[in-house]
């Protein structure tokens, strides 16, 4: 490793200011001097007693609550200064935050003053749909609301059956869960298959339990194959552990087409080829046990299978892999053995390129194996699994007359999910991201749908389908910003925003079972309902509240009852953990009680039991030569943040290219080229850069909206989602059927691109 | 103050931490992040570098204010009377480090103006139009027994914060262990922010 020279960091230093805009001059002319007339006396303490500075207090009331920026729900502090939120900063005795937020949430503040926010109740009086098309909304009061979704609702019902209305909630599943009991249609769904199905199922499958938490310990951890970004999008703890691990001497290797900023921290960038990272885990395993550096303890004690894996594995060595993945055999063999004699060691792949292609269950797989083989499974400075608290849930007054699970049939019909591959699998997802068709053109009419924080057109591949999906059925959005979904709704009702709203919130990282306050930290700025209240009314209107989960204060207090805390309790100190000693699973939760290293689960069900590798999901042709990779970074989640000023103008959503590759087409840094897929087509601006490969393009997700009803910033950026088809139904059966893909996933970036100027 | 270029990831995390604590307007921006690559694919380096005002211990802004406006106070960090600055800008002309903004306006991010939101309204009645405004260490803050914004959110622990004059102190022992440097040093400012250099990563190029 080179320590950089002085004089080349200050060139850099330099080049820097340049970028910034920012002049430095490097001889400065004469009037700098050192003696300065107004420099007063140093003193001896930090602190100044000066009455700018020290007469008002700077926050004069401090509540305890959780950020809902993404899903790792630090525990916050709020200062307030009369009644106006000034600052937020991360709980100094949250085990995920550390006290420290990232921009996300640093941000907050402007989600909540956000005067673009939706505030009032609204209608729309324009028929006619589209992205272009003027809505022309009204403003209605609540109960002509609720009076017309409850009356449009029941006609459906009454028409069509209660199947014929869906919908999805990205604020609280439960709640939209206990309203479509209550009206009888099984008919919620998720964004699973574009997201978490494949590597929590498989893990379900192979594991019995999700256990990708990443718990690094600095001084204990001592190498980290990252086939994953975390480093980039913070995901509190996971930079910070990341990071400090890193300092406290462990190896960082990072996977990734692109140098994300994981990359550029790392002790070592393997600059992969897209859609191969299941080769070269395959290698690494190869490499493992050929050279019998996998820990026989545990691997005896632990897991089933070893036998069969072995024999599996003995063709896919380095030296097979390498042109695959564009990887040396000599790199892929040097990871391998540094990862198993440098114990603890882990592998890491949450929020990685590898997502959302073909063979992801695969690598998924092999990643289980990989970390098995090292005994890094649940295990204090590698990976371990949430630990949650136990609540109480409360029921309704009455039980819903329907029965759900008899629903269950009318909802396989519409959303395959193409077959649990044991008991106890994931429920409630199926293959939601082709919906669209289902409500298009499915096995039974869809006639009303509604969005609660989702944004199907934004977050969803194929926005075209969506858009005309939503055209000719009721639409109901809860939201509190105007997303290019809700620019498709009949009906819009404005939500708070979390810092508005007092529920439970809990961690993701948790060793002890944690549960965090999420307190409103000011009174509802504007006209607006929760969730929960929402669903509420429109069951009042249907003479079903009664079959809702009930609300409130002392329904918050029933389920943290368990605990022996109130909520008010909970809201002193914004954290309560119940105090256990860490124990290791180590009954797994599948047939064998073992980690199924071959894995009877995915062979009873007519599955590869081992992640044979078959062939790269993603094939370039003449046509569409280059690989396309998106990513998320700190400054995003989903699709919310665009709204967000803060967050928004440190956004570049460029789409990044290689310097020779650029070259050779002409393009220089800063011009727009366009970006052409199977599917669609966009016009962005290039980054011209060295931290990708040269056959690889890169843009970050989730921004371009497209809505006339949101001010500029929201519309800053290109949605990467144009280029994106979503897989068909019969694609999902025929994978299935093929046995290629078994939780529908939709294997959506399984495409190549062309790139010109435009 | 510290920050270690090897920790930093480029998150911005600080830049906006910093936004909400100054509530800075449109446009003004106390600390932010470069990002400098250098290198061929695929033995490319990435330089993150964040930086504010170096509170220099002979600061040029202080010395060419003609009003006495930007002054040092008695802990080291470099104010700026907003009530005497005329928005000549010698300061900024005089500055190395990029560290001032002139705001000829007080500019809302939103097209309906800061007096839609009640926190620009609140926050940016702080400051003038036509003046000068930089990071001040969160020297309110400080008074009243918080860490600079920055230095509390960093995600990485990249940022620490301590007594300079203090030999003994935790930060100065960090800066002599560590060999720290500071930026433009031939220039006899003597910043009072310190700088870590990165390691450089070990590629690929390796067979």
């Amino acid at each position: 490793m080179v320590t950089m020279s002085r004089r080349r960091f200050i060139e850099i230093a330099a080049a820097s200011a340049a970028l910034a805009g920012v002049t430095i001059g490097l001889a400065k002319p004469s009037f700098l001097i050192t003696s300065h007339p107004s420099a007063e006396s140093k003193p001896t303490s930090l602190k100044n007693n000066d009455p700018a500075t020290t007469a008002i207090p700077l926050y004069d009331s401090i509540l305890y609550t959780s950020c809902h920026e993404c899903d790792q729900e630090c525990a916050e502090v709020a200062y307030l200064r009369n009644n106006v939120l000034m600052k937020l900063d991360g709980n100094p005795n949250d085990p995920e935050s550390d006290g420290r937020l990232c921009p996300k949430g640093q941000s907050a503040i402007m989600d909540l003053y956000n005067p673009t926010r939706l505030k009032v109740p609204v209608v729309r009086s324009n028929p006619s749909k589209g992205i272009n098309v003027d809505p022309k909304w009204t403003q209605v009061s609540w109960d002509d609301a609720f009076t017309l979704i409850a009356s449009k609702f029941q006609n459906i019902i009454s028409q069509y059956g209660p199947q014929a209305i869906a919908g999805h909630s990205q604020l609280q599943l439960g709640n939209l869960q206990s309203f479509f009991s209550a009206i009888g249609s099984p008919n919620t769904f998720q964004c699973g298959s574009t997201c978490y199905y494949s590597w929590m199922a498989t893990q379900l499958a192979v594991l019995g339990n999700d256990f990708s938490q990443q718990d690094l310990i600095s001084g204990t951890t001592k190498y980290v194959i990252l086939f994953s970004n975390v480093v980039e999008t913070i995901e509190n703890p996971n930079a910070r552990q990341v990071m400090e691990a890193q300092a406290g001497g462990a190896k960082i290797v990072v996977f990734d087409p692109r140098m994300s900023a994981s990359a550029a921290k790392a002790d070592l960038w393997v600059p992969i080829i897209p859609g191969t990272d299941l080769a070269a885990v395959l290698a690494l395993i190869n490499v493992i046990i050929t050279e019998n550096l996998y820990d026989s303890d545990f691997v005896n004690n632990y897991t089933s299978g070893f036998e069969q894996l072995s024999s599996f594995i003995q063709q896919y060595t380095p030296e097979w892999a390498a042109p695959i993945t564009g990887v040396s055999a000599a790199t892929l063999r040097g990871i391998a053995v540094e990862f198993a004699s440098q114990q603890p060691s882990v592998a890491l792949f949450r929020r990685g390129p590898a997502k959302s292609r073909g063979q992801y269950w695969k690598f998924v797989h092999a990643w289980a194996i990989l970390n098995s083989l090292v005994g890094s499974i649940d295990v204090r400075g590698t990976v371990t699994a949430t630990r949650s608290a136990s609540l109480a849930s409360v029921a309704p007054p009455q039980s819903p007359p329907q029965s759900y699970s008899a629903a269950i049939d009318s909802r396989e019909k519409l959303l395959p999910t193409p077959g649990n591959v044991w008991d106890g699998g994931l429920e409630s997802t199926g293959t939601s991201d082709s919906f669209a068709e289902s409500i298009l053109n499915g096995p039974y009419p869809i006639k009303a749908v509604i969005a609660a924080g989702a944004n199907w057109i934004s977050s969803f591949p194929n926005a075209a389908s969506w858009e005309d999906a939503l055209s000719d059925i009721f639409v109901l959005v809860l939201d509190y910003q105007m997303t290019d979904t809700a620019w498709f709704a009949d009906v819009i009702l404005p939500v708070p925003t979390f810092l508005e709203r007092d529920e439970i919130a809990s961690p993701m990282y948790a060793i002890q079972p944690t549960v965090y306050a999420r307190q409103a930290v000011v009174p509802p700025l504007y006209d607006t309902m929760t969730e929960i209240e929402i669903y509420h009314q429109i069951a009042s209107k249907l003479g079903i509240e009664q079959y809702l989960n009930p609300y409130g204060s002392e329904v918050l207090d029933a389920q943290l009852a368990p605990l022996g805390i109130t909520f008010d309790q909970l809201k002193v100190q914004g954290i309560f953990q119940v105090q256990q000693n860490f124990a290791p699973v180590r009954n797994f939760q599948t047939p064998s009680g073992k980690i199924e290293l071959y894995s009877t689960n995915f062979k009873k069900a007519g599955f590869d039991p081992l992640p044979s590798w078959t062939a790269s999901p993603i094939q370039p042709t003449n046509d569409y030569p280059m690989y396309f990779v998106t990513f998320n970074e700190a400054t995003n989640c989903l699709s919310h943040s665009a709204w967000n000023p803060w967050l928004s103008e440190l956004f570049d959503n460029s789409l990044w290219i290689n310097t020779t590759t650029a070259a050779s087409l002409g393009i220089k840094d800063g011009d727009l080229v366009n970006v052409e897929s199977p599917y669609g087509k966009i016009s962005v601006t290039a980054s011209v850069t060295e931290k990708i490969r040269p056959d690889t393009v890169a843009m970050a997700h989730g921004r371009g909206v497209q809505n006339s009803g949101t001010d500029s910033w929201a519309r800053r950026g290109v949605s990467d989602n144009l280029l994106i088809r979503t897989a068909t139904i019969q694609d999902h059966i025929s994978w299935y059927q093929s046995k290629d893909e078994p939780f529908g996933t939709a294997k959506f970036l399984d495409f190549t691109v062309s790139v010109s100027r435009a | 103050m510290l920050i270690d270029l090897s920790r930093c990831v480029g998150c911005n995390a600080c830049t906006v931490s910093c936004k909400a604590s100054n509530a800075t307007p449109d446009g003004v921006f106390f600390t932010h992040v470069d990002k400098v690559e250098s290198g061929t694919f695929p033995n490319t380096q990435v330089l993150l570098l964040p930086h504010g005002c170096m509170q220099c211990e002979n600061a040029p802004c202080v010395a060419v204010c003609p009003t006495h406006a930007s002054y040092k106070r008695g802990d080291g960090i470099v104010m700026i009377d907003q009530t005497k600055c005329i928005g000549c800008r010698y300061c900024i002309a005089a500055c190395p480090y990029g560290a001032r903004t002139y705001m000829k306006t007080i500019n809302s991010y939103f097209s309906t103006g800061s007096s839609s939101d009640i926190f620009e309204q609140v926050g940016y009645s702080q400051y003038t139009a036509g003046t000068v405004a930089k990071c001040e260490f969160c020297a309110t803050r400080l008074d009243q027994g918080y860490q600079p914004a920055c230095v509390q959110t960093c995600p990485a622990v990249a940022r620490t914060f301590g007594d300079l004059d203090d030999p003994n102190s935790d930060l100065s022992q960090a800066i002599n262990s560590s060999n720290a440097v500071q930026l433009l040093p031939e220039l006899g400012t003597n910043p009072s922010v310190y700088y870590i250099l990165p390691e450089q990563p070990v590629t690929l190029a390796k067979k």
